[in-house]
């Protein structure tokens, strides 16, 4: 579509009919702030796709400002290869009328709602009773950026657009039956999954699988059971077996004991025999045992008497070894008592009394030293007294100006000194200089001379007369008098000056200064000996009662020493400290050699006492042998009482062993036949009635085994698993084909929605592609590279730029405002141009570059430039200035309306 | 002599094709027994021979032992004399040792070992009782042949498979063992079904254990009026249940019809258990399916065990009933990959997926199509 003409009428600020001529390309619109440019565009908008009888409410906001008018607009415009015109008025007597044109001429179409919708059929849109809302306006929406429009729709764009859009790219957007169809996949595929594909907790998938697990864990329950009872079937068969074994063995056994038996009987003389010689054979080891015993127990006694008797002997030589040690040890002892208490202590008492003589003459020494430095102390506080005493006379009698005189004195002679120098300003100054620098210049009277001038110069006061040799006289006659009343004041100052010097006797101010000096070093002085005085007093305060205490505390310590040696009182301190560290080392070396003495004493002591214990101990041990010995040798006499002596006890002794040796040669040689007469025939018996025994318990031990095995058997078949294990195989059967169905079917969901996704996306990428060959050089232009490509969504709205230079994508929420705007406008260029098949179509942007910087404004104009080949594109500005040089047609909105198009 | 030739009871049958009916299957097992009881009784049958196989296993519940012992109680007084079988032999430990197996009474004899045993009225019994589940040998070989005058009635009593067919292997018994052996009959178990070779006789199980047997649910009265002379042999009815395996092809109504008039033939359908083989043929009209869903929903409701194993290809969706767009271009890719075709594009990714998982998908956007135009 575009658009040629548009004429508004009582439409907000144009209160009068306007008419805007629009031409190919592209088409400024020019005005300031609120001249109206967005009206123009909101009576396009409304007059093309609102309904001529929509909301007054809204429609109310479009009549001039104050009044009750009824907006109108018209416009000419082309589409579809036909010219059309349209007009309408709204709000009062509303009407809406479509003209097409036919052979030269307009014919009227339709008119009223049949308009509204013949236009809607034309352009799309929708049908609504909402005013300017740009989701009504069907392609317009993606063409027109309006200012009081989003940039771009918040989910999708009209159906029109898509609709337009997919024409170009032969495929069909989802359409509601789509969105049906795939609400119904999401819910299906929500009933085994969560949104993240995993298996939902809770579902029958989920379910079946956990019933699975239970039944599998019932299931080898049950078949452990059955396990476990074939295994008891098997032991029972083995026991079975055994028992079977054991049994017929216990039978053998059974049938051979009579004859066993019978033979065991037989042996039974035989064992009568053999048990008398038994019975002698035991009298005379009785008898040969006692008296070997009886002897050796006699024999033993001796050697303990004899071995006894040695160790008495032994300790009672050591019982008088130990006595002759005790007595070496006690000698040793009292050697060294007498050695430190005799010799050692007598020498330590002589040492210790020079030591304290020594002390006591450091002593007098450190006192004479004390009593010296007081005396001296004594005569400087006093020599400090006599000076502070002579310089208060001194200065008593010095006449000189006290501080406070010399301050009234020094303010005096400041006085002075001003006036004389305001003297100097005011009077008149006479300087002379003449060629002969000797001349003398003489005034008349007397005039002050300006001091520190080469040559002559004179302060003139009153009338003088000057004579100059070689040259005359000079009178000044007037002038100064105005210094009288200063030069009465110099006077009067230098008169009480010179009183002041007076009363000090002074000549000149430099006399009275100097005593002025004077006195302050005198007092200075004063106070510096009075300081020194009192620091004297405060660091020996007292000199005096302290030096009488000292003199009486060294004719003490004098007469202490009287009885001394007389050349000991002139040794000095070094001397006195000498000996005293002398006297010191051999105290220490005696102190030394006292308890050297005293510990050898103490170990002495210790060994004589510890021998004396050893002593008594050896003492006891030899009471107790001696008893042991008594008591041995009594008992012995007892045993060889029966017998005589040992002697003949030994002799019956050995009589009694032959006669034993004999009896067991006999029983030996009888032994061998007992044996298989008697033992033999009872070792066979025993061992036949041991293993009856032992099968017999074989036998019920194996008994006792199948007897639990089989109530073990028949506990496991009570527990009925034989019935129970089908029907859980059959049951986790169904549940395992249960759930491989459901799996079958959740598999299938998935497939299904990967598969439709795969082609959504394929299809989004169809749909996006033409768009982003368009849009991405413009963006890489625009933005000189900084982007070269927009991510679109499947419904076209951009997502993101990609930056080449970072190789990431940069979602459009985070552009800069002005780079988000011109996005929009490229997008808007793009739709367009895509949109525009046959013929162009128009693109309304109100104002959207105003963010735009220089260098990108332009760019934008470049682009402009090209997409105004195959556009109409209505721009409106505020400044064409960044226009200059776009071939575009230029129309001015000012406030009176007035149409002016410039080419 | 009269006498009644039964076996294989295999009480407490774990009945794994009855599905979850398998107790009412046990159930009807002791039922028939007993009603066996009063052939006996009614026969004034001398004795009872019960050749093999009275229980299913040694591990058959408590419960079943304890059951059998009190229907083998009823019998008397008639004498029952009962044969380990394969499924019950003879070892240590088996339902024998039982403790519930002890209470049976004293007219009832196991037999335990091959010795001739003889009977009331004169005759002997040569039993074959075994020890094993599986064995090569001949069980029925040490019965000696009839000795010269001896006039008395020869009974065998054994369990095995008669070599009528070449590949009875376990515990196979000599075909002419009768003839051999001078025996008047020879009462086998083992088969289920009714057979009568001569004097060599199977009477079957009593009571059908699965879908695939015939001639199963009798016992055989027997009569013997003399040594030599040929027994009088009578099938007598006792099972209770049927068990019916019924196939069709529905392409019409009239394949429908005919499915319920099998069903309806087979008698009381409290004691029917069936099982439906129905291949629907995808031309099938829809009044053939919904006659079908009502037979399927009646016949689950009436009967014992209804096991039905329609196959009914799911109805294919035509590509236009979709919107043109993804999903149609889903289906189409979908339908390419069943063919065997392997598309590109997107269903490249998808094409490497389990078949079943595949027709999965399939089905699923047949049933969400058809949501959404409903």
């Amino acid at each position: 579509m575009i658009i040629e003409q548009l004429t508004l009428g009582h439409w907000r600020g144009y209160r009068d009919p306007h008419c805007f001529r629009f031409g190919p390309g592209l088409n400024l619109l020019l005005g300031n702030n609120e001249a109206g440019k967005s009206t123009l565009f909101e009576a396009l908008a409304c007059l093309l796709f609102d309904s001529h009888t929509g909301r007054r409410r809204e429609l109310a906001a479009l009549q001039p400002v104050g009044t009750s008018l009824a907006p109108a607009a018209e416009l000419v415009f082309s589409t579809g290869g036909r010219r059309y015109k349209v007009a309408k008025q709204f709000l009062e007597h509303p009407q809406s009328r479509l003209w097409v044109a036919r052979d030269g001429g307009w014919e009227l179409e339709h008119e009223g709602d049949q308009a509204d919708e013949r236009l809607r059929a034309v352009l799309g849109g929708q049908r609504s009773t909402r005013v300017l809302r740009p989701e009504h306006r069907g392609l317009a929406q993606a063409l027109w950026y309006l200012q009081r429009d989003e940039p771009l729709p918040a989910e999708t764009w009209d159906e029109a657009v898509r609709q337009g859009l997919s024409g170009l790219v032969a495929t069909v957007s989802e359409s509601p039956a789509e969105r049906r169809l795939a609400e119904a996949l999401e819910r299906s595929f929500a009933e085994y999954y969560t949104p993240t594909g995993r298996i939902r907790t809770g579902s029958e998938l989920a379910t079946a699988g956990a019933e699975i697990t239970t039944l599998e864990q019932e299931l080898q329950q049950l078949r452990d059971q059955a396990a476990a009872v074939d295994q008891l079937r098997t032991e029972l068969e083995d026991l079975a077996a055994r028992h079977r074994d054991k049994a017929a063995e216990l039978e053998r056994h059974r049938a051979q004991l009579p004859q066993l038996a019978a033979q065991a009987e037989a042996a039974a003389q035989g064992e009568q025999e053999f048990a008398a010689l038994d019975q002698r054979l035991e009298g005379l080891r009785g008898e040969a045992a006692k008296s070997s015993g009886v002897l050796d127990r006699v024999r033993h006694r001796s050697a303990q008497i004899q071995e006894k008797a040695e160790k008495r002997a032994d300790a009672q030589r050591e019982t008088e070894d130990l006595e002759e040690q005790r007595g070496r040890k006690k000698s040793e002892e009292e050697r060294h008592r007498r050695q430190w208490k005799e010799e050692l202590e007598p020498e330590l008492q002589q040492v210790e009394g020079q030591i304290a003589r020594l002390t006591a003459l450091e002593r007098l020494l450190t006192q004479q030293r004390e009593e010296t430095n007081l005396e001296q102390e004594e005569r400087r506080q006093a020599h400090l007294t006599r000076e502070i005493e002579a310089q208060g006379k001194a200065l008593a009698e010095l006449l000189a100006p006290s501080d406070r005189e010399w301050g009234e004195f020094t303010k005096l002679q400041r006085e002075l000194d001003d006036a004389q120098a305001q003297r100097r300003v005011a009077a008149i100054r006479v300087s002379f200089e003449p060629d002969d620098p000797q001349a003398m210049v003489r005034s008349e009277p007397e005039t002050e001379r300006v001091p520190g001038v080469d040559h002559p110069e004179f302060l003139v006061s009153r009338p003088t007369t000057f004579r100059l040799p070689g040259f005359g006289r000079v009178a000044v006659r007037g002038g100064g008098e105005s210094l009288a009343e200063l030069d009465e004041k110099v006077r009067r100052l230098t008169d009480a000056a010179r009183e002041f010097l007076d009363r000090f006797a002074a000549r000149d101010v430099q006399e009275l200064s100097d005593r002025r000096q004077e006195r302050l070093e005198r007092e200075r002085q004063q106070s510096e000996r009075s300081r020194e005085l009192r620091e004297a007093q405060e660091r020996e305060p007292q000199v005096t009662r302290r030096l009488a205490e000292i003199r009486a505390q060294r004719a003490a310590t004098q007469q202490r020493l009287a009885d001394g040696p007389p050349e000991q009182l002139a040794w000095d301190l070094p001397r006195v400290q000498q000996e005293q560290a002398d006297w010191q080392r051999r105290k220490d070396r005696l102190i030394r050699d006292i308890a050297q003495a005293q510990e050898w004493e103490q170990a002495a002591r210790a060994a004589a006492e510890q021998l004396e214990q050893h002593r008594q101990r050896g003492q006891a041990t030899i009471i107790e042998l001696r008893s042991q010995i008594r008591s041995a040798a009594g008992e012995n006499a007892a045993d060889l009482a029966p017998y005589g002596d040992l002697d003949q006890l030994e002799r019956q002794a050995q009589a009694a062993r032959d006669a034993l040796a004999q009896a067991e040669q006999e029983h030996a040689a009888r032994r061998a036949a007992y044996r298989e007469a008697v033992e033999a025939p009872r070792l066979l018996h025993r061992q036949a009635v041991e293993a009856v025994r032992s099968l017999e318990q074989d036998v019920s031990e194996l008994e006792r085994q199948r007897v639990d095995r089989q109530a073990r058997l028949e506990t496991g078949l009570t527990e009925g698993f034989y019935t129970r294990l089908p029907e859980v195989e059959q049951r986790l059967e169904q549940r395992r084909q249960r759930r491989l169905d459901l799996q079958r079917r959740a598999e299938g969901a998935r497939v299904l929605r990967e598969l439709v996704e795969a082609h959504r996306q394929e299809r989004s990428a169809a749909l996006t592609a033409p768009v982003g060959e368009l849009l991405n050089p413009w963006i890489a232009t625009l933005t000189g590279g900084s982007y070269d490509r927009a991510e679109l969504s499947g419904e076209l709205l951009p997502q993101a730029l990609h930056s080449p230079r970072y190789d990431a994508q940069l979602p459009v929420d985070s552009l800069s405002w002005g780079t988000h705007e011109q996005l929009v406008v490229l997008l808007r260029l793009s739709l367009g141009w895509l949109l525009s098949g046959d013929e162009p179509q128009l693109v309304v942007l109100d104002d959207p570059l105003v963010n735009a910087d220089p260098l990108r404004m332009q760019r934008l104009n470049l682009i402009l430039q090209e997409a105004a080949q195959r556009l109409q594109i209505l721009l409106a500005t505020c400044d064409d200035t960044p226009y200059a040089g776009q071939k575009a047609s230029l129309i001015r909105v000012p406030e009176d309306g007035r149409i002016a198009a410039e080419g | 002599m009269r006498f009644v030739h039964t076996g294989d009871w295999q009480m407490g049958l774990r009945a794994v094709q009855a599905q979850d009916r398998a107790r009412q299957v046990r159930q009807a097992r002791f039922d028939t027994a007993r009603r066996i009881a009063e052939v006996a009784r009614r026969e004034r049958a001398d004795f009872v021979l019960l050749a093999g196989d009275t229980f299913e296993d040694h591990d058959v519940d408590e419960a079943d032992v304890e059951r059998t012992v009190e229907v083998l109680n009823r019998f008397a007084p008639i004498q029952v004399y009962v044969l380990p079988g394969n499924h019950d032999p003879l070892v240590p430990g088996g339902v024998w040792d039982r403790r519930s197996w002890r209470r049976v009474e004293g007219h009832v004899h196991l037999l335990e070992r091959p010795e001739p045993l003889e009977l009331p009225g004169g005759s002997v019994l040569y039993p074959c009782p075994l020890r094993q589940k599986q064995n090569r040998a001949d069980p029925t070989d040490w019965i000696p042949a009839r000795e010269a005058g001896d006039a008395r009635l020869r009974l065998g009593l054994a369990h095995g498979s008669l070599r009528v067919l070449p590949q009875a292997e376990n515990f196979p018994i000599a075909r002419d063992r009768a003839e051999t052996a001078g025996l008047d009959y020879l009462a086998l178990g083992d088969w289920h079904s009714y057979r009568v070779f001569g004097r060599t006789v199977y009477c079957g199980t009593p009571e059908q254990t699965a879908f695939d047997e015939r001639d199963a649910g009798n016992v055989a009265v027997v009569e013997l009026t003399g040594a030599g002379s040929m027994p009088q042999v009578r099938r007598e009815a006792v099972g209770q249940l049927r068990w019916e395996a019924l196939e069709c092809r529905v392409e019409d109504p009239s394949d429908v019809q005919r499915l319920a008039e099998q069903l309806a033939a087979a008698g009381d359908p409290a004691r029917l258990l069936a099982r439906v083989s129905c291949r629907v043929a995808a031309t099938a009209p829809p009044e053939a399916l919904e006659h079908l869903e009502g037979l399927r929903t009646r016949w689950a409701a009436e009967a014992l065990l209804l096991r039905w194993e329609a196959e009914a290809p799911p109805r294919r969706l035509r590509s236009e009933e979709l919107p043109e767009g993804i999903f149609r271009q889903a289906a189409e890719d979908l339908a390419a990959l069943a063919a065997g075709q392997a598309p590109s594009g997107p269903a490249a990714a998808v094409r490497d997926r389990d078949p079943a998982v595949l027709e999965a998908a399939r089905r699923l956007l047949s049933r969400l199509a058809e949501e959404v135009a409903r």
